[in-house]
Order: structure tokens, then sequence, then C-alpha cells
């Protein structure tokens, strides 16, 4: 199912000789406006944003008709970050525009579509290392009010699988341990031996200054599946100090699993996260399905919601003593409202940090198809619990749901858990925590 | 003459799209318009077979119809857009369609272009869509909309054939084309249109294929003519190189540079977009962007430190022309700061020892330079030469301790001989070279088998799993869990869990002759059998016939019989547990390996003897065998004494003798050629030599063949 997105922009953004001008459209207003200030390293900011805006319109998988959908920004109590997420929904860009990298005022918070045109990227890929550039994100006042010329307006489909891949890879990386940190120049040689057109899985492991890369993982190793897709790094290099590893743990005969790519400045930071596969899209990974949406976690999710103040980072125990929860629940809510794209998964700060993605909001709290069919599996009533094996009925066919989550359909068979349960097992879940409750 | 359905559409199913066109004609614009509401109704009632039915497609006549009734053009652009006629616009007779248009004057002919345009896909170029929304836009004079599709559509025009006669080359397509202007920037902004830039064509007048890609060749040339705007083309060129992107869609972008070459002053203007070019492009841009450079260098043009600030990156690419070109433009642009030394010093971090080489000759050639060696001086001993050295001793003086030492740090890296020699030029430590002990992970250790199956429902995933992905160990744990589930009297629950899979995926384990899989089958029989005895159709009592022939001949004979190379024995053991199952059944089986890789251990396959003979069973004979097969070489043979029935003895033997013995071995000469018999001359030469490995006779079948006679 796919609903649309469509920008109106009070003309297209535009970089005048020392003045960055972004143009915003939807979130909390009609154009928002968000900041007005120095931008400390502009040459940075600049290649930043254009990888950024790189990954929005490229698709990793097939290459052919990319995605147009635009980069967000989104303004915390203090930083900028502007994020995008690749059309083939395997690849999610941020730059974090960090407090020491911005000389001005956060004039309001919340997240908007930014506009990144090609007059635009042309003017971006100029701008000098020393360059002093205003950044204005969102026109002033002035302008909505009085505006009366040509607006720019488009519309692009918004499938739902890119906005729940969107989401998914924020609930995925809050799994991500830092793995290792190479200098630029190891981190440039790293990347240079990459082939732009690779789509086989590797696993990089720690090793000396830099990272080793064989085929096969061992304890400590990241994934790096389908490495051409870290070519929107490159260019960032030039800028960058370190290069930072971030991926869940692996042991040895590990499926490809996800992992973060970051590079920093001292103000800056680019991350890019990759699928565990790059015919794999988030959207299909089913990590949220993990912290089950019953109607429990809908209620903490509403109250959480509520208590979110644009922080940079959410402290879970402060959210727990807020909201009268315990921190287990509190941490599911969040992954609840990661899936709702209303929250976002910061790896280098460890924490997630409030975000509301600008898109209809009834396309992105769509239920995940297959939990959309566990529900109805068990409100048919299609689930037996008997002690630890469980038998889900669905049509005319017999399914033996065990205590692991494995279960005798061909789905579980293919994926053997490694892209989240199968709906029977996510219908017996749900049915044992009614029981239960 | 009023207008009636039937029959144009009787002249439509004829294809006779001239009639349908005279029918028209001859009507007045009244009865055409009064004739509309019908043609919309017939169209729309048309079933699938009204479409494949008549003798011709009957599209292209219906479509004149739509053109030469309709009143408006969103009414006619939703006829022509139905899915059925949408797709076969390339049946439109176009001038017929023209001659229907021009006789109605429509004033609505650019609105219906307009909404046609929109729809185009890039199939279209070859579809006919294309010519017709071109056809009508020619008529109107409008102008089609800046999409993917239709630039993709436009160029494909350009190019296609020369099938003209008299043919029109490209070329002059380009300039007769009322799109240009409009459309011809886009090729420089659509990122996707990827290889289509490289299309090349036939020549117009000898037909020989062309191998040069066109668009290059013809742009330079429209510039030439100046009928596009150089400076306009060039900066989108440079722009597209400058977006980036794969090699091979940046390729006609570099030929079109080379063919306009730039003047200095044109490339002066582009300084900042090269100096962005040649650290990060793809190798060709890279060096196209180092050309341009160095030449606004030679002119005096390039600021030295953009020159540095782009050095630092390109040195240490992995292209090793694009490194040595930087190397001696650096070497020839130093100048009398150190900033240049310690730049080309970067070098030294690159991989290659013949670019660390270079770099440290240069580098020592401009300390030398930068303080001219005092005749007098004498080479302290143990220099390499005496330049060198004496460089060495004058640069320690005047270029500065802390430059020499900055220069040390990333020298300490070079490989060879080559620290040492940096060591020396700048005074600084050699470095000892430590002794590097490259901790590389041991090979893996064999894992252990997972834990057996545990129960029904465990035994069902896993039989669904398998017909995903056959793996030895899925068999092992399969077989053994079946065997063991049935010897705790769990069979209602395996015909609860595992039946339903069964069912299920029934065509998989069924017996197919196309694609046989023998194992799947005898499986799923084994299981049903388990679940219900007295199970028996025809096709079950042959089979069971089959099978017991076939294990009985293998238990006997001591020759497999199903044929088929190293998995026979697993067939074979399928049929086996088939067989034995409910006639003979034991608590556990013997093969089963204690390690992934099928390896089982003799003290373990002992213990399992021992509980059989405690109990007083035989065990299955294929089982035995594959167990003794499994075992190690180097088994101790003490762990089967004090076993007393016949496997028992039969495993002690096998210990005693050392297991599996060494494959006969047969040396074979390979000619090179065949030899015929009517073969005349030198007999052909050895061409290689190969050596023949044939396993040894199991010698557990062998003695049992031996006391069945």
């Amino acid at each position: 199912m796919a609903t649309a997105a469509a920008y109106t922009y009070l003309g297209p953004s535009a970089l005048a000789p020392g003045e960055l001008a972004l143009q915003t459209s939807g979130g909390p207003a009609a154009h928002p406006r968000f900041f007005a200030g120095f931008l400390t390293d502009p040459g940075a900011a600049a290649i930043g944003l254009l990888a950024v805006a790189e990954v929005a319109r490229t698709r990793y998988f097939r290459p052919v008709s990319p995605a147009g959908l635009d980069p967000v920004v989104t303004a915390g109590s203090d930083r900028l970050r502007f994020e995008s997420f690749s059309g083939c929904c395997g690849v999610y860009a941020r730059l974090d525009v960090l407090p020491a990298g911005l000389d001005g005022d956060v004039l309001a918070h919340g997240t908007t579509n930014v506009d990144v045109n090609v007059p635009l990227q042309r003017a971006l890929s100029r701008v000098g290392r020393a360059d002093p550039i205003h950044l204005a994100v969102g026109p002033d006042e002035l302008t909505v009010t009085t505006f009366d010329g040509p607006v720019v307006e488009r519309k692009v489909p918004l499938p739902s699988r890119w906005l729940h891949g969107f989401a998914e890879a924020q609930v995925l990386t809050a799994r991500f341990d830092p793995r290792a940190s190479l200098g630029v120049v190891e981190a440039r040689a790293l990347l240079n031996r990459l082939s732009p057109g690779d789509r086989s899985v590797l696993w990089a492991l720690p090793a000396g200054r830099s990272l080793r890369l064989t085929s096969r993982p061992t304890p400590g190793a990241v994934c790096l599946p389908g490495a051409g897709r870290l070519a929107a790094l490159k260019p960032f290099l030039r800028h960058a100090t370190t290069l930072r590893v971030y991926g869940p743990p692996v042991a040895a005969g590990s499926g490809p699993v996800a992992s973060t790519w970051e590079l920093s400045t001292p103000t800056q930071r680019l991350s890019l996260t990759l699928s565990p596969e790059p015919y794999r899209g988030f959207s299909g990974e089913g990590a949220v399905l993990e912290s089950l949406a019953g109607d429990e976690v809908a209620d903490d999710a509403d109250l959480i919601s509520a208590l979110l103040s644009w922080d940079p980072t959410i402290d879970v125990d402060a959210l727990a003593v807020a909201a009268g929860l315990p921190g287990a629940r509190v941490r599911d809510a969040l992954t609840q409202l990661g899936t709702a794209g209303r929250v976002g998964y910061d790896v280098a700060e460890a924490g997630f940090f409030h975000r509301t993605l600008p898109y209809s909001a009834d396309a992105a709290a769509e239920l995940n198809p297959r939990l959309a069919n566990a529900r109805s599996l068990a409100a048919a009533g299609a689930v037996t619990v008997e002690g630890e094996a469980a038998v889900v009925r669905s049509g005319d066919e017999l399914y033996h749901v065990r205590d692991d989550g494995s279960c005798t359909c061909s789905w579980w068979a293919k994926h053997r858990g490694e892209r989240g349960p199968c709906k029977h097992a996510l219908a017996v879940r749900l049915v044992r925590a009614e029981v239960l409750a | 003459m009023s207008l009636e359905w039937e029959v144009l559409e009787r002249r439509a199913h004829s294809g006779d799209t001239t009639g349908v066109t005279s029918r028209l004609l001859k009507a007045t614009e009244e009865e055409r318009l009064a004739f509309a509401a019908e043609v919309e109704a017939r169209i729309k009632a048309l079933r699938p077979e009204d479409w494949w039915r008549p003798a011709a497609d009957p599209a292209g006549g219906y479509a004149l119809a739509v053109l030469g009734t309709m009143p408006t053009a969103p009414r006619a652009a939703r006829l022509l857009l139905r899915r059925d006629m949408r797709d076969k616009w390339d049946r439109i007779p176009i001038p017929r369609a023209l001659e229907i248009v021009r006789a109605r004057r429509l004033p609505w002919l650019d609105d219906l272009a307009a909404r046609l345009a929109v729809k185009l896909t890039a199939d279209d170029a070859w579809g006919g869509g294309w010519k017709l929304v071109a056809t009508l836009l020619a008529e109107t004079g409008g102008t089609p909309p800046v999409t993917e599709a239709v630039v993709r559509c436009w160029f494909d025009e350009m190019l296609r054939g020369p099938w003209e006669s008299p043919p029109v080359t490209p070329l002059d397509k380009f300039r007769a084309s009322p799109f240009l202007d409009l459309l011809f920037p886009s090729l420089f902004e659509i990122d996707t249109l990827g290889a289509e830039l490289s299309r090349a064509t036939m020549d117009a007048t000898t037909r020989i294929w062309l191998e040069e890609p066109v668009f290059p060749v013809a742009t330079a040339q429209l510039v030439a003519d100046g009928r596009l705007d150089r400076k306009q083309i060039l900066a989108a060129t440079v722009d597209r190189l400058v977006r980036g992107g794969r090699p091979a869609e940046l390729r006609p972008f570099v030929l079109l540079h080379e063919a306009l070459t730039p003047t200095t002053d044109e490339t002066a203007a582009h300084a900042l977009d090269y100096a962005r070019l040649l650290p990060d492009s793809p190798s060709t841009v890279a060096a196209l962007a180092q050309r341009a450079l160095r030449t606004l260098d030679d002119a005096g043009l390039l600021d030295p430190a953009t020159l540095l600030e782009i050095s630092h990156p390109t040195l240490l690419r992995k292209e090793k022309t694009l490194v040595k070109t930087q190397l001696s433009w650096l070497d020839r642009a130093a100048h009398d700061s150190t900033d240049f030394i310690e730049t080309i010093a970067v070098a030294f971090g690159h991989p290659a020892l013949d670019i660390q080489e270079r770099a440290l000759n240069v580098v020592g050639k401009h300390l030398k330079r930068l303080i001219p060696a005092p005749a007098e001086a004498i080479a302290p001993s143990g220099a390499s030469t005496p330049a060198e050295a004496s460089a060495s001793a004058e640069a320690r003086g005047r270029v500065g301790a802390e430059v020499l030492e900055r220069l040390g740090g990333p020298a300490a890296g070079l490989g060879g001989d080559l620290a040492a020699r940096a060591a020396e030029l700048f005074g600084t430590n050699e470095p000892v070279p430590e002794p590097v002990v490259v901790e590389l992970p041991g090979p893996p250790p064999v894992a252990a088998m997972p834990s057996p199956i545990a129960s029904a429902a465990e035994l069902a995933t896993e039989v669904a799993a398998l017909l995903r992905e056959e793996t030895a160990v899925r068999w092992e744990r399969i077989l053994a869990g079946l065997v063991s589930l049935s010897a705790a009297g769990e069979a209602p629950a395996v015909a609860a869990t595992v039946g339903p899979v069964l069912d299920r995926q029934a065509e998989h384990f069924a017996e197919d002759h196309w694609e046989p899989r023998p194992r799947m089958s005898f499986l799923a029989a084994a299981i049903r059998r388990l679940i219900d005895p007295t199970f028996g159709d025809q096709a079950e009592r042959g089979r069971w016939r089959r099978l017991v022939a076939t294990v009985r001949a293998a238990w006997q004979v001591g020759e497999p019989v199903l044929g088929g190379p190293p998995d026979r024995l697993l067939s074979l053991r399928v049929a086996e547990l088939y067989t034995q199952i409910l006639r003979s059944p034991v608590p556990e089986l013997l093969a089963t390996p204690t390690l992934a890789n099928g390896s089982l251990d003799a003290a373990v396959l002992a213990a399992r003897i021992r509980r059989a003979e405690t109990a007083g069973r035989e065990p299955w004979p294929l089982d035995l065998e594959q167990a003794l097969l499994r075992l190690p070489r180097d088994s101790d043979p003490a762990v089967a004494a004090g076993l007393t029935s016949p496997a028992g003895r039969k495993l002690a033997e096998w210990l005693a003798a050392g297991g599996l013995a060494d494959p006969t071995v047969t040396r074979v000469e390979q000619t090179a050629g065949t030899r015929l018999e009517f073969h005349i001359g030198p007999p052909p030469p050895t061409a290689r030599l190969v050596v023949n490995l044939t396993p040894p006779a199991s010698r557990c079948c062998a003695s049992r063949a031996r006391s069945s006679t």
C-alpha cells in the first residue's frame, strides 16, 4: 500500500554567498523555522548534507527510478539532525550537527522536510573549508506571512514499507555497541579498498589500527553487507577525524546483521546504517516485533510520548521516574514510539532522541503486516495453548509453535528467527499475554 | 450520413483503418460529436475476447474513432489511457490520425498531447507512445513536460536508426528537433539515464557500427556550431562530474569534457570543482581533473594552498599512475617552503613500496636542494650515499629540527630498507623493527552436534526446515529424533505435529521420477508407517517391497544398490529406518555423530553398543556400518574391550585393523588429444599425470558377505 507525501516549499532552498537558506515543508507548521545562525565548520556540514541527500535519492538495490523523498531535519534542544532513508529501504543516513557546530539559536523544536535540490547540491559541493556560512532552516516569519510567489510543490509515493523501514532502523540500532574506532588515514585506506559495486556480505574485525575484512563472522566482528553502499561516506573523509563502527554482538556462524558506520569531526557526525543484505530492506527485519505491541504497550507509549521534550538523548531512568513505570516498560514503549517514527536512536550517544517524522500519521501507525495477521489469528481464536507447545490453526492447516518461538511453517523454516518471529509465534505470544494478564 | 458503430467496428476488426478514417471524415462535425457517447460506451463495454478474437487488432481503429468523435481533451485522454488502449498506441496509424485531427481543427489538441505526455514511461521509446505524443506536439507546437521518460524517449528518437531514406545523422536530428533547448539540459541533470548516454549508432551512409558514443561528439559539434551555449554546457558537464556516480555513467561526460577542450580561462573558472574531483572521483575523472589543475598550475593560476590541500588525499589513492603524476607535479612545484616536502611525505603512507621509494627520493632531493651541499662535507660512515648524508647534516642545521621530526614520524612506517634510509636522511633514530607476530585466528574447533531432538514439535520444525535446506546435521538429528521418539512411545505426538507438515508439503515428500529425491519420500513413508502401522496403499505396498529388497541386498552383498555417489549410504539408511522401525525397534541409532563434521567418538559408539548388548538388541546393519565409517582412524582399540555381541566384535576388529584402509592409488597418463585407431605418426605426447583414488572395499561389508555365504 502506498500513500503519497506532498511537499510544499516557499521556493527552492538556495545558497547565496555566505547564506544557506533551507526551505521547509510540514511538521509542526506548514513552513517551520527551526534555526538561524552560523555553522562553525561549514565545509563539513555542506559535504555531510550532500551525503544525506545522496542517500535519500539512491536505490542501492534496484538502481532505477530512485525514490524522491526529501531528507528530514530535526531541531532538538541544542542540535540539528538531518536524516534520510534510501529508496530501497536498506540504508539510513544521519548528519548530526552538534552544539559545537552551531553558533546561533534553535528557534523551535520539531521535525520537518527540507528541500535539497540540484542547484543547491551544485552550490554545496563548492563550499570551501573556511567560507563562513549563515544557516537558516525555514523561512522567517515575515516571508511566510507576506509570501505570494509561486511555491515549489512535489508529490511522491510514500510506500508503507519505506515508513516501516525508517522506523525499524531506529529500533534495530538500539541493540548496537561500539565495535571499532579508526583514525582517518586507516578509514580512508579501508573505504578506498571497497569496490563500489560490492554487494557481498563481509565481516570486519578490529586488527591493529585498522579493520581486517574476512568472509566469516567471529565474536567481536562487525558485518559489512554490500560495502558499495558506503560510497556516500567518502567525500566526508577529508573533514573527518574518526571512523567508528557499531554493530550487534555476533558469534561464529551468525547470519548477516545490520551495522552503523560513522565518520565524525569535533562538531559533526555523519553515519550510515546498512541493512543486513543489500536486497533486504529494514522493513521486513521484524526487530520491533520482539517487544510486542500489546494494548498495555500502546498506553505506555501514549504516556511516554507526552513526556518527551526534544532532549538530545532520552534518559530512560528519568522517564521511568516521571511516568511511574518500570524501566523495561519504558523501553518497550520507546520501541513502540520508534515504530511509529516518533523517536530515533543515536548509536553514538547510545540513546533515543525525540523526533516525529513529518508524514501522515495513519500511514506510519499502520501495523506491521505480520503483526496484523497475528492479531487476526488471535482474534479468530485460532490459537490453542497446551503447556509448552501451542497449536495455531490457519485455514485448513495446523502449525505448532514451541516456547522458543520456532514454528513448523515454511516462513520460519526459511529464516530461522533471523527476521523476527513468524505470525503464528506472534499470535501465540498475544494469546499467552492475555492468559497471563 | 450518420455514423454507425457496427460499420466502424467491422472495419476496425479487419484492420481497415483507412476505412474508419474515411467514414469519420465523411460525417459532419455535429454527427461526430453526437456519436461520441456511443464510442465511449462501446469501448468501455469491450470484453477481453473482443481484443484478440478479430482478425486484426482493433485498437488502431478504435483510437481513430476516439480522436474523430470526442468533444473534449479529458474524455479523449481517458479513453486512450485505458489499460487496453494504452498498451497499443503503436497500432495507431499516425498519418490517418493526423488527417482526422486536421480535418476537425481541434482547439484542445495541445491539452490532449500534454495529458498523454505525462503518462509516458521509458518503455514508450520503443512502444510507439512517444511517436504519437511527439506527432501531436508537432501538430500543435506544444512542448512536453520534462520528465525522465520524456527525456529518454526523445533521446532514443535522436539516436535511433538511421533507417530513413535519405539517412539522417543523429547530429542533424538534434539540430532539427524543436525540443533541443527544452530537453537537452536534462541529459546532464537526470542521473539515472546511465548507460543510455553511452549509446553508439550506425554511420548514416556506410551502415557500419561506430564504436564512439554519439552524445559527446554531437554535443561538441552543436557547441562548435554555436547552437548550444559553450559556457553552459561546460558548466553542466563539470557539474555532472562533481555530482559523481559510477564510472560507466560518467564516461560520456568525460569524453564530452575532452571533446570540448576547455581553455585555460575556462578551466580556471572551475578550479574548485576540479580540486574536488581529484581526490574522490573514479580514476578516469580524477585523471581529467589532475590534467586540468596541472594546466592551471603551469599557467600560474592555481593557489599553492589548494594544491597542497588536494595532494594529501590524492597521494593515498590506490591508482599508482595518479599518485606518481601527483608526486612529479609536487616535485616540480615545490618551492622553498617545507610545506611541500611535508605534503610529499604523505605518500610514505601509501601501501605500494615503489611509491614510498619515489616519495622518499623526492623528499631527499628537496632537502638537498634547500641547502646546497658544501663540497667539503664528509659523509659520515654508514650513509647510503654521500649526497644524502650531507643533505641530512645541513638540513638538520637549517630546515628546522621540528620539520625533520615531523617527517620522521610517517617515515617510520616505510617498508623494506626505506625506513633506515629515511632515518639517516632525517637524522631520526632508525626504528628498531619489532618482530611482528600477526596473530591469525586459528581454525575454529569443530562444533559439537546440537542437542538431540527432544519433542515431537521440534521434530516437525526440523522436518519443515529440511525442505528448505538439507544439511547432514539436520538429517542426522531427524533420524536420531525419530528413532528415540518412536522408542519413547511418542508416536501419537509425532502424528499430531509432523503429520500436518507432511500433508501440507505432500508434493515434496512424494516420489518424483523427474527429480528423484528418494530420501525425502523414504522419510515421509517411515513417518507415516510410524504414525499408522496399518498404512499401506497400492503405491505403498510397491515401495515396501522395493525397499525391503534394496535394504536386504545392501545387507547381504555389501554393495549398495541405490546408485549414486557418497550420499547413497544416507538414502540406504533412511530406507533401513523405514523397514526396521517397527519390525525391529531400537532405542537409539549407533551412527549419530558426536561432532558437527560427522566424526563419531569411538568411546561413545562402544557405550551405545554396550547398551544394545545389555538390552539384548541387535543393531541395524547399515547403521553399524555407517557408525564404523565415522570413527576417527586413530581411535583407541581398547574402548571395545569386553564387547561380545557380533556388533561389538566387529567394532573391535575394525579398531584393531586401524579403521578404514587407505584408498587404492592408480597412476593414469592423459595424452594430449585423442588417439584414434587409424592414427598415423608419433603417439601423442603425455599431457599430464593424474592419480585415481579408489576407496577401499568396506571391510565390514566384506566380512558380512563372507559370513552370509
